[in-house]
């Protein structure tokens, strides 16, 4: 480390062997200009504009591509420097329009604010303009290709960061355009990203276009609320709306990208159905009533209940992204009216291990130790989709070499090259594992830093207890470290501030356990309490869920959103602010506990989660409730539990049986997972969100039903009977249909692994 | 003077493209023969080279010698020899004679370094165009490996050396070597950032050496009669022989492989004189995208790096294009000019903007419509493009435009002035 | 959906003997040669087919796109049945290339870059093809034609249009 010196612009700073000059620079503060060098990105040195002088180099040099050597003498702005920097900016503006006004990168754009420093007035170059024709990439990314400065980022961003070559610079010399060539969407789940790295505004955010002007808005840091990676965001609101969303960098967690998931899910902030007023269901209409009503509607309802029936008859279920403060009162608030029924694993069927657990379920490492590991067994993981983030650290791996297994239900397209991929028959992912287990693989067998990881499907498998149990074997046998990847972006912090039926805050066990998620929706409550949960779309079996809710004499719902079968199950729906509008700490994979502020204040009458139920404590006459003032108290109190992670053990095995015949594999797809990104057009209108539709079957199941894609089908769970189009797609097992979750077609069906009917129609 | 003592030494024979002609009229494998039974020292092998001052026949001129001995050849893994037969550079047509009626000469000498490299594959890059040419080079290749020449445990000799022909498709960039290598791995030819160099990192990320044509068909003469004799035949810095492609106005253009240092007035004669007895205007001594010279300058030059040097220009591939007084030199750069821009690779913002640039600002001027502005704009922009790219086209396209405003100007003024 | 069936056997068994010069994991070498059978072939490489050599290798498609939209001998979209590539740089400049591309557009009644009426003959003008010392040139296909006259291009032309 810093094992050399050079001077640069007369400074004498420490460096690294191997160290290029404008990552010396950088580091110094002293900004040399660029378009095409980007941190995380390969070398292209193409754009000519970091050119520096070196002494006793005979002409200028790329800084970017210029690895220092001892004792080297660098001069950024020496007129040599200057002089060439100047020329590459002639350059590049010759055939770019001079549109800053009405281009929306305007403002912060890095050739506008670069050539401010060196443009000349006049331009010496009086032939016509090259203009190039813009494509229609899809619904998240405009383009406006004649601004194009081939820097070749985004092409680059294609190949080295999504895994996948979407872009490409066609053709050569002036004629160099950058494109799809065929009119294609771009469909890597990390493809917002190219927006940002671009230095212009060749690629821009297509919904955001024209929205607001870069001057206009106030940027707030925030981290992204949809999946336990914990990307940290920067939120662009002008007077209280939120405009867009880019990443904030933080090299340990996000580097400096994000997933489109968090760019583009804001859009659902506005929706029509977003609830901005307390409401009641008096007589069977709906009112919008002022607060005070609202809660002591609140309160008596749920004494009702709990008068009749006892508090055993009530059901409380949480979302799997809150805050811990969201989360800390939801629980204490139910403790203290001696409701124990609560949980947040909304989609988990399998709950023989969970004395078992450590504090929280935890990735087991950290997101850039992944990049290192030289062999990573995935388990139940759609990784791609359900994490991208934790996806990009693992193709990261591959890329380094890295040897890939996985045992999956569907043959899923994770874009590194698998050396074994399990794809077991019935979902049977047990019956996968044992294989792998009973014949490790050499490269497995052989490698230094292994990884394995249960992601979602893993989790709310009907087996998932063995399926850990399993996968400790492996991990010991082979050396690796074993981790859990839960679904929602705070599951964590559920834990440890007690919102499982088992556990009070800080793992402490409950004197009195009460019902998972299941049991108390398999079981039919009197009474419900939702926070921030659709049953319809986000429980394990939805079916069920659904039906339980519409059963329920009282359902309470703390919800962002409505949905029209919450506005016939519920009889109080009490405006939660979302997570833009809330400040709160959430716990990541790797269990950092990143705090983050409001952006912007809640919409409406709508109130953070954790103050709707401290006050419905208050209201309940819970005495403690006077300690809980700010949100820092809650925090005070929730922080205490807040443990270092600690390894498990996992030996228990499931109750449940493998399962057997024709099954439904189903995953809460990349934009159905909360009701936030649900709601949230651009996404919606992606492929992504569209291609999970229908019944997808292998070739063999289809030509034994005689179907074809596009034939419907009937198919049929809980006794429920929905027809489906079908898709043909061979990553399906034998004997398996793959029917997504939480979409609103599919809601009446049931629970995945579970036996599914389908025929033809 | 002696003429065709390397790499047309076949020449003088019937089918001289024949592994027969080869073997038994010219004396070829020889060299080969004797590493694969002698094994000796790659480093003695290297040394020979060094001391012969070969220098590279691609248009660098970069001492072949020394760019071997920069190959890490003990590193474990692939290697790689690649030949560089793209010959795209405007007024150069050698290696596709070479190819042609000499394959096999080209083959030993890539055979051989091979050995010293510790490579065990080779490729030859053809340009696309090339057909002829490349199919002479297959039928050698398959000739030599029938012959147990090429292969795996070669003559029993536990050296292994295959050799592929590759054919690209139209690119005069992919003659630079490292687009060579990027076509070679299926790419568009755009050249890489260098360092690292090939030698260190090249086809596939693994050592190579590339050389042109001419360097490797050369080899095998040089460790065959020895460095000394390769030097003597040519000069003190530019050894043994080159084979000059003279075009142009001249009555009888075609390839002549002289020594080192021969006077361009004996080559202007060799090549028949000027076409129809008119006088020379200027010359462009080593293909396009080197300077233009004069006629009083180059009558007085000897054909060898440093003499072209000395008259302000480069020997480049030696292509030799021969202008007589009707030449319009306006006329020339602007086709010159018009090359660059069609054959930039569009990856570097100087190149890519700038050839288009002077480009059309040379038709401007050729067509009347330039102002006295223009031609300060054109230098300006040659200045700005060179030294600021990844790879020499941009500095390929500008020296001609200074050095034809330079040498002639006045015609330039002409028509501005207009 | 994996567009390779639209490659002949015999073309895929050639594709395979290209492939089989270059390193295992290194298929995306082969695309240049396919792409060249391709373009013999049906005297262009249309996107079809384009898709259909990046499936057969696996390699992205956009990869085989920026091959043929980078090198200048590959026609991506139909064009006259014979190719006429003259070269029009300075060598063959300084020796009447200007004539013989006059004379070609004057016979087939087409302008550079058009294709004559009866599809037969594609006319372009070309970079230096390495033929200098047998100035003026063209190429038609794989062969190149030097040392050109009017007269000499009358009958080559006569003879490819007796042949079709
Ligand atoms: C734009 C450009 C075009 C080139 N074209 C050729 C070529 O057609 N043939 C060739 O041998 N070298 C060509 N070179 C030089 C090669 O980059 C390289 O220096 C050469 O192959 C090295 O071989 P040598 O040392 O044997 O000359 C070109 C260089 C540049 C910058
Ligand atoms: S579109 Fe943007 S990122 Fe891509 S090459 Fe052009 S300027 Fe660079
Ligand atoms: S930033 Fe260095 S060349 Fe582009």
């Amino acid at each position: 480390m810093n094992d050399t010196t050079i001077t640069i612009d007369g400074k004498e700073v420490a460096a690294e062997q191997g160290e290029m000059v404008i990552e010396v620079a950088d580091r110094e503060n002293i900004r040399i200009p660029r378009f095409c060098y980007h941190k995380n990105l390969s070398i292209a040195a193409n754009c000519r504009m970091c050119l520096v002088e070196v002494e006793k180099a005979p002409k200028p040099l790329p800084a970017c591509a210029t690895p220092i050597t001892d004792g080297m003498v660098v001069k950024t702005r020496s007129p040599i420097a200057l002089q060439a920097q100047k020329a590459v900016m002639e350059f590049l503006l010759i055939n770019h329009p001079l549109d800053c006004p009405v281009c929306d990168q305007g403002g912060e754009c890095e050739l506008q604010d670069i050539s401010m420093g060196y443009g000349e007035d006049v331009s010496r170059y009086n032939q016509g303009k090259r203009s190039v024709a813009d494509q229609d990439v899809g619904p998240l990314i405009e383009t406006f290709m004649t601004r194009c400065i081939h820097c070749t980022r985004c092409v680059r961003f294609g190949d080295e960061i999504s895994g996948m070559r979407e872009l490409g610079l066609v053709n050569r010399g002036e004629k160099s355009q950058i494109t799809t060539y065929v009119e294609k969407n771009i469909e890597s789940e990390l493809s917002g990203n190219i927006i940002d790295i671009c230095p212009v505004g060749a690629l821009t955010n297509k919904p955001f276009r024209f929205k607001a002007r870069t001057w206009e808005m106030k940027q707030h840091a925030t981290i992204a609320p949809h999946d336990c990676v914990g990307s940290n965001l920067m939120m662009h609101e002008r007077r209280n709306e939120v405009m867009r969303v880019v990443p904030a960098e933080n090299e340990a967690i996000n580097e400096t990208w994000i997933a489109d998931r968090d760019r583009y899910s804001h859009f659902a902030l506005y929706t029509p159905d977003r609830v901005t007023q307390p409401m009641i269901k008096v007589n069977d209409t709906w009112q919008t009533v002022d607060w005070a009503t609202a809660l002591e509607h609140t309160v008596a309802g749920l004494q009702t209940v709990i008068h009749k029936h006892g508090e055993k008859a009530v059901g409380a279920l949480a979302s799997q992204s809150e805050t811990v403060e969201n989360y800390y009162m939801f629980q204490y608030f139910l403790r203290s009216l001696g409701i124990n029924n609560i949980d947040h694993r909304l989609q988990q069927q399998d709950f023989s291990d969970q004395s078992a657990f450590p504090a929280y379920p935890h990735m087991g490492t950290t997101f850039e130790k992944i990049e290192e590991s030289d062999a990573v067994v995935l388990i139940g993981s759609h990784t791609r989709k359900e994490q991208p983030m934790l996806w990009h650290r693992l193709h990261k791996a591959s890329q380094n070499g890295a040897k890939m297994f996985a045992v999956n239900p569907v043959d899923f397209n994770l874009i590194f090259a698998f050396e074994k991929n399990i794809v077991p028959e019935s979902g049977d992912l047990v019956a996968g594992l044992t294989q792998l287990l009973e014949h490790i693989p050499e490269g497995l067998q052989s490698a230094t830093k292994p990884v394995i990881l249960l992601g979602a499907l893993a989790m709310n498998h009907p087996q998932a207890a063995t399926l850990r149990s399993l996968a400790q074997k492996l991990a010991d046998k082979i050396g690796a470290t074993l981790g859990l990847v839960t679904s929602g972006s705070n599951s964590a912090g559920a834990w440890l501030t007690g919102v499982v039926p088992h556990r009070l805050p800080g793992k402490q066990a409950a004197s009195n356990e009460g019902q998972d998620a299941q049991a108390m929706l398999q079981d039919q409550k009197q009474a419900y309490v939702l926070l921030n949960v659709e049953p319809e779309f986000d429980c394990a079996n939805t079916g069920q869920a659904l039906q339980a809710m519409n059963n329920a004499e009282f359902v309470l719902a703390v919800n962002t959103f409505t949905t029209d079968d919450m506005l016939q199950y519920a009889n109080v729906i009490l405006p939660a602010a979302p997570f833009n509008e809330i400040s709160g700490h959430m716990i990541n994979a790797q269990g950092d506990c990143q705090q983050f502020n409001a952006a912007i204040p809640p919409k409406g009458e709508s109130r953070p989660a954790w103050k709707i139920f401290r006050i419905l404590a208050q209201l309940c006459q819970i005495d403690e409730i006077a300690k809980f003032m700010t949100i820092a108290d809650v925090f005070e109190a929730a922080q205490q539990h807040i443990a270092e992670p600690e390894a498990a053990k996992w030996t228990a095995d499931s109750k449940n049986t493998a399962p057997r015949g024709t099954i439904r594999i189903a995953e809460m797809p990349i934009y159905a997972i909360d009701p936030i990104v649900r709601r949230a057009k651009p996404l919606q209108e992606t492929h992504d969100a569209t291609k999970v539709q229908g019944a997808h079957i292998n070739k063999a199941t289809a030509s034994g039903l005689q179907v074809n894609t596009g034939d419907a089908v009937i198919v049929s769970q809980n006794d429920n009977e929905i027809t489906l189009s079908v898709v043909i797609n061979d990553c399906l097992a034998d004997n398996t249909v793959y029917i997504a979750q939480g979409l609103a077609e599919h809601k009446t069906l049931g629970a995945a692994y579970a036996p599914i009917e389908i025929k033809r129609a | 003077m002696k003429l065709n003592q390397v790499c047309f030494r076949s020449l003088e024979f019937d089918d001289p493209a024949s592994l027969k002609t080869y073997e038994e009229k010219v004396g070829g494998y020889k060299v080969w023969r004797k590493i694969l039974k002698e094994k000796p020292s790659p480093e003695d092998l290297i040394e020979e080279l060094k001391k012969s001052v070969l220098r590279g026949r691609g248009g660098a001129g970069f001492p072949t010698g020394l760019k071997w001995s920069f190959m890490p050849r003990h590193l474990d893994g692939p290697k790689y020899v690649v030949c560089n037969s793209d010959e795209s550079e405007p007024g150069t047509f050698k290696d596709r004679d070479i190819m042609r009626y000499n394959p096999h000469q080209m083959i030993e000498g890539m055979a051989i370094a091979s050995y010293i490299l510790g490579a065990t594959t080779g490729y030859n890059y053809t340009r696309g165009e090339y057909w002829e040419p490349f199919q002479a080079c297959e039928k050698a290749v398959a000739e030599a490996r029938a012959a147990g020449l090429l292969g795996s445990n070669i003559l029993g000799s536990g050296v292994d050396f295959e050799l592929h022909n590759m054919i690209g498709a139209g690119a005069y960039i992919c003659g630079e070597e490292t687009a060579l290598l990027e076509s070679l791995e299926g790419k568009k030819g755009f050249p890489r950032f260098k360092p690292p160099f090939p030698a260190n990192f090249g086809l596939y990320g693994r050592p190579t050496i590339i050389n042109n044509t001419e360097s490797f068909a050369s080899v095998p003469v040089i460790l065959e009669k020895g460095a000394d004799w390769f030097l003597n035949v040519g000069t003190e810095r530019s050894g043994g022989t080159k084979i000059f492609s003279v075009s142009g106005h001249v009555n009888k253009p075609g390839n002549y492989e002289v020594p080192m240092g021969t006077p361009f007035k004996d080559l202007l004669e060799l090549a028949g004189g000027m076409l129809d007895g008119r006088k020379l205007k200027a010359v462009i001594p080593g293909g396009s995208s080197v300077p233009v010279v004069p006629a009083d300058i180059m009558m007085e030059t000897n054909m060898d790096y440093e003499s072209i040097g000395k008259a302000g220009s480069m020997l480049g591939a030696g292509s030799v294009i021969v202008m007589d007084e009707t030449t319009d030199m306006v006329k020339i750069l602007a086709r010159i000019s018009e090359f660059y821009d069609e054959e930039s690779c569009g990856q570097c913002t100087p190149c890519r903007e700038g050839t288009g640039w002077l480009s059309r600002t040379v038709h401007k001027v050729l067509h009347g419509q330039g102002t006295p502005a223009d031609l300060d704009l054109l230098q300006d922009v040659s200045n700005n493009m060179m030294g600021r790219t990844i790879c020499a086209l941009a500095d390929a396209a500008a020296m001609p435009v200074l050095s034809f405003i330079k040498h002639f100007r006045s015609e330039f003024d002409a028509l501005v002035k207009k | 959906m994996s567009d390779a069936y639209l490659l002949s056997d015999e073309l895929k068994k050639e594709i395979d003997h290209w492939v089989a010069k270059f390193p295992i994991d290194r298929k995306l070498s082969a695309v240049i040669p396919a792409m060249n059978m391709v373009q013999d072939l049906e005297q262009h490489v249309s996107e079809p087919m384009m898709d259909a050599i990046a499936d057969y290798l696996g390699v992205p498609r956009i990869a085989v796109y920026e091959v043929g939209t980078f090198y200048t001998m590959y026609d991506l979209k139909p064009r006259g049945k014979h190719r006429i590539d003259v070269c029009t740089n300075v060598s063959c400049m300084l020796r009447g290339s200007d004539e013989i591309m006059g004379h070609l557009k004057n016979r087939l009644g087409v302008d550079v870059g058009e294709t004559s009426k009866d599809d037969m003959f594609a006319l372009r003008s070309v970079e230096c093809l390495g033929s200098c010392g047998t100035a003026p040139m063209m190429q038609i296909g794989k062969d190149y034609h030097e040392n050109l006259t009017p007269k000499k291009v009358d009958e080559i032309l006569d003879k490819l249009k007796g042949e079709a």
